[in-house]
């Protein structure tokens, strides 16, 4: 037997922006190891800098130093070994369903028949088979986003990776997408790296909910979140999911507690 | 410093390349000098233009022309734009007249407006009226139509009336849209005035030019041509320092 | 707002207008030279059977449609490598910017001094007219894709060409339009300018205007001036005709 690599491996990522006047340091020397086929939510104050890590997971965004580890491939630019979920549809508003889905697949040259048996596939899995003729102008937010998760699942990605991709859906829509997402992601067993600032939405999914503290992200820390799965709604009333809710919820408050300082001292000067 | 400018050069490298390829055919005489003058003495000719009355003249007749009409069409057609988005009645009397008036080329009517106004600035400025109106009117309503509810509900909230909500919530929400239609319509008031000073005028800009091309020398052309771009130029200039000034905010 | 409402009224306005202009010119309460509705489309009429109508209406458009496609063709391509690399964008942005403020029709003497008083000049006057709001609403359009769009392509493993066809071009394509139904406004514009400036011999509707304005002949004018305007609002519609073909998916249709 070999040792499993992790699906994904950060060392010591660090970005800097540099402007004429100073450099703003981003993301500082953040470590992370991802196991392969497990579900890892980063959570963190807004601005932080938990979607820059995630883009430049991506490859959409240059890193200043560090590693970025794919099944041990190194990371360097976007493509498709990672599929990406964006929080705003980025669904080609010209193309129907069906053309969407098959977008990745005709790029990467894959012949008529087997593309067109995948997006079935894919498109049944996310149960919207039945609308593949339509726009997505045409579909509600939360079918949106189930055809672009079932577009990234069509190009068989070795890891997903996932910005905020429930941030714009009312909160009912969001909890059933939370469950189809859980359903969706046992059948295809991919190592998934999501960012969210909804703490409950971390812990509903995760395996392990990774804190970060912002300005510069670092992580501050590592709760596995010890829920048999598959899990349902029901998770959310019981008492250990609130204790795990609370644990993070005070960790991202010692962080609140920071900006709010700095506004009063502002106010007072 | 020095490397300030050369980022300024870099910047504009395109205009400096075409300048430089203009030289080099005009020294190599490709074309024949009276053809093709050199750049330096077009510019000789521009400066030596501007300080005669002969511009000053036919640029004050011209400018006259270009904001009587652009004020007009400002007066009549901001008014008009927002009542258009406030009153259903106005909206739909106006909409039919704008859908089928603006794909028309308006210009076409000048040789009837020479009929009805003389070949003096009355047809001129009538034209330029007719040319700006559309742009400013539809920016306007547009703009208009897309100021928040809330802004007005909550001055009707603070106690506003009519005249008020018009003058201290409505004018200032659509400011910007309505520069965004003065904006276009300002060169085109100074399009439609020298383009028919060419057609038939016997003094202003597009007299001068047409004037000037009558002799076939391009270098005169040439030169004229470069003042009424730097007239074109600076009036978008003085335009955007207006726009800054009164939309700041925006 | 509703269509057909908004055609009634629009029929209703232009009936009511022409029936005063006609009503007011058979009692002479206007001056002679403003003609009537009636006698401008009897001076259709005999235009059209004269024969030379279809030559003058067919120069004007060869000239139009000439100088259209070549906008069409320069400006499109150009206002997307100019927006999607950026070498191509600081290159033509300062000639562009430059350029844009400037009347072009004072461009015109200088044409004609070069190429004279020919369908060259023409043509290149329309275009140079035209070529600036359909490069900058091109460019503008490019600026404006959305960097989720680019990202998920590149995502699917797009290579920077596919990208470019792919994606940019038509999310672009609702502003190429815009750009492009300014620039058709333009194109006849200048057709009727370049023909009435610098007078010549031919076909042209501009000449015909040219030529019934000298004769005195102001029903033949406004019959000249008629045909303009029908040869505007019809490409017009036909523009937004194939506009709504293309992008049937557009949401926002103009």
């Amino acid at each position: 037997m070999t040792i499993k690599t992790a699906a994904m491996e950060i060392e010591n990522l660090r970005k800097v922006y540099s402007t004429k006047k100073e450099e703003v340091v981003a993301i500082k020397d953040v470590s992370l190891r991802i196991p392969e086929g497990k579900f890892v939510s980063i959570v963190g104050p807004s601005g932080c800098g938990k979607s820059t890590f995630l883009h430049i997971v991506g490859g959409f965004i240059d890193k200043t130093s560090g590693k970025v580890k794919v099944r041990g491939k190194e990371v360097e630019k976007p493509g498709p070994d990672r599929g990406m979920m964006f929080q705003e549809s980025a669904l080609f508003p010209w193309l129907n369903v069906f053309d969407n889905v098959a977008w990745g697949l005709d790029i990467q040259g894959v012949p008529k028949t087997e593309r067109n048996r995948v997006v079935e596939k894919y498109l049944r899995l996310v149960r919207l088979w039945e609308f593949r003729n339509q726009l997505p102008s045409q579909l509600s937010g939360g079918m949106r986003q189930r055809v672009s998760l079932a577009r990234i699942l069509a190009f068989d990605p070795e890891v997903l990776l996932m910005d905020e991709p429930f941030g714009a859906l009312d909160a009912q829509t969001r909890e059933e997408m939370q469950v189809e997402l859980l359903r969706i992601w046992s059948e295809s067993q991919k190592s998934v790296l999501f960012v969210t600032h909804d703490i409950e939405e971390a812990v509903f999914l995760s395996d392990t909910v990774v804190v970060f503290s912002g300005r510069p992200a670092v992580i501050s820390e590592v709760i596995d979140i010890k829920f048999p799965r598959p899990r349902d709604l029901n998770l959310y009333k019981s008492s250990e999911f609130r204790d795990y809710r609370n644990q993070i919820w005070d960790l991202l408050h010692q962080e609140h507690k920071k900006p709010l300082e700095t506004i009063s001292e502002v106010v007072n000067g | 410093m020095f490397k300030r400018i050369w980022n300024k050069v870099l910047d504009y490298q395109s205009i400096f390349i075409l300048l430089i390829l203009w030289e080099v055919i005009a020294a190599l005489g490709i074309m024949p000098e009276r053809l093709f003058p050199s750049m330096f003495v077009v510019f000789g000719v521009a400066y030596d233009l501007a300080l005669s009355p002969l511009l000053w003249d036919n640029l004050s007749v011209t400018m006259v022309r270009v904001l009587s009409g652009f004020t007009i069409s400002a007066v009549i057609g901001v008014p008009i734009g927002i009542m258009m988005s406030r009153f259903n009645l106005m909206n739909q009397l106006m909409q039919p007249m704008l859908s089928i008036g603006y794909p028309i080329p308006r210009v076409a009517l000048y040789p009837i407006l020479v009929f009805m106004l003389g070949i003096g600035s009355g047809s001129k400025i009538f034209l330029i009226v007719l040319e700006c109106l559309f742009p400013i009117i539809i920016n306007t309503y547009y703009g208009a139509l897309r100021v928040n509810h809330i802004y007005l509900w909550a001055s009707q909230n603070m106690g506003a009336n009519h005249y008020k909500m018009f003058w201290r919530v409505l004018l200032p929400a659509t400011a910007p849209a309505i520069f965004t239609g003065l904006r276009i319509a300002l060169p085109l008031a100074l399009i439609i005035s020298i383009l028919t000073e060419m057609i038939s005028s016997t003094e202003g800009m597009g007299y001068l030019l047409s004037f000037m091309s009558s002799s076939l020398v391009q270098v005169n052309v040439l030169a004229t041509v470069l003042l009424i771009a730097i007239v074109g130029y600076l009036m978008s200039i003085i335009l955007d320092v207006i726009q800054k000034k009164f939309v700041f905010w925006h | 707002m509703d269509k057909k409402l908004l055609r009634m009224i629009a029929g209703i306005e232009l009936i009511a207008i022409f029936s005063i202009w006609q009503i007011f010119s058979s009692f002479s309460w206007f001056p002679t030279y403003l003609s009537s509705p009636l006698a401008i489309v009897k001076s259709m009429g005999e235009l059209w059977a004269a024969g030379d109508l279809v030559n003058h209406i067919g120069s004007s458009l060869f000239r139009s449609l000439m100088g259209f496609l070549l906008v069409v063709i320069v400006g499109v391509t150009l206002g997307i490598l100019a927006g999607y690399y950026r070498r191509v964008g600081t290159f033509f942005n300062p000639i562009v910017n430059t350029l844009n403020p400037i009347p072009k029709i004072a461009l015109l003497p200088i044409l004609m001094v070069w190429f004279g008083i020919s369908d060259t000049t023409r043509i290149l006057i329309i275009f140079l007219t035209a070529f600036f709001p359909c490069f900058v609403a091109t460019r503008d359009g490019v600026h404006s894709v959305k960097q989720v769009f680019l990202w998920s392509g590149q995502n699917m493993g797009a290579n920077a060409f596919q990208l470019l066809t792919k994606i940019v071009f038509p999310v672009t394509l609702p502003k190429i339009f815009d750009g492009l139904r300014v620039s058709l406004g333009l194109t006849f514009v200048m057709m009727f300018s370049s023909e009435i400036i610098g007078a010549a011999n031919g076909f042209g509707l501009g000449f015909l205007i040219l030529n019934a304005d000298l004769g005195g002949r102001t029903d033949y004018m406004f019959a000249g001036v008629a045909f303009i305007g029908l040869l505007g609002f019809i490409f017009d519609k036909l523009l937004l005709m194939i506009r709504s073909r293309v992008l049937w998916w557009d949401v926002n249709k103009a």
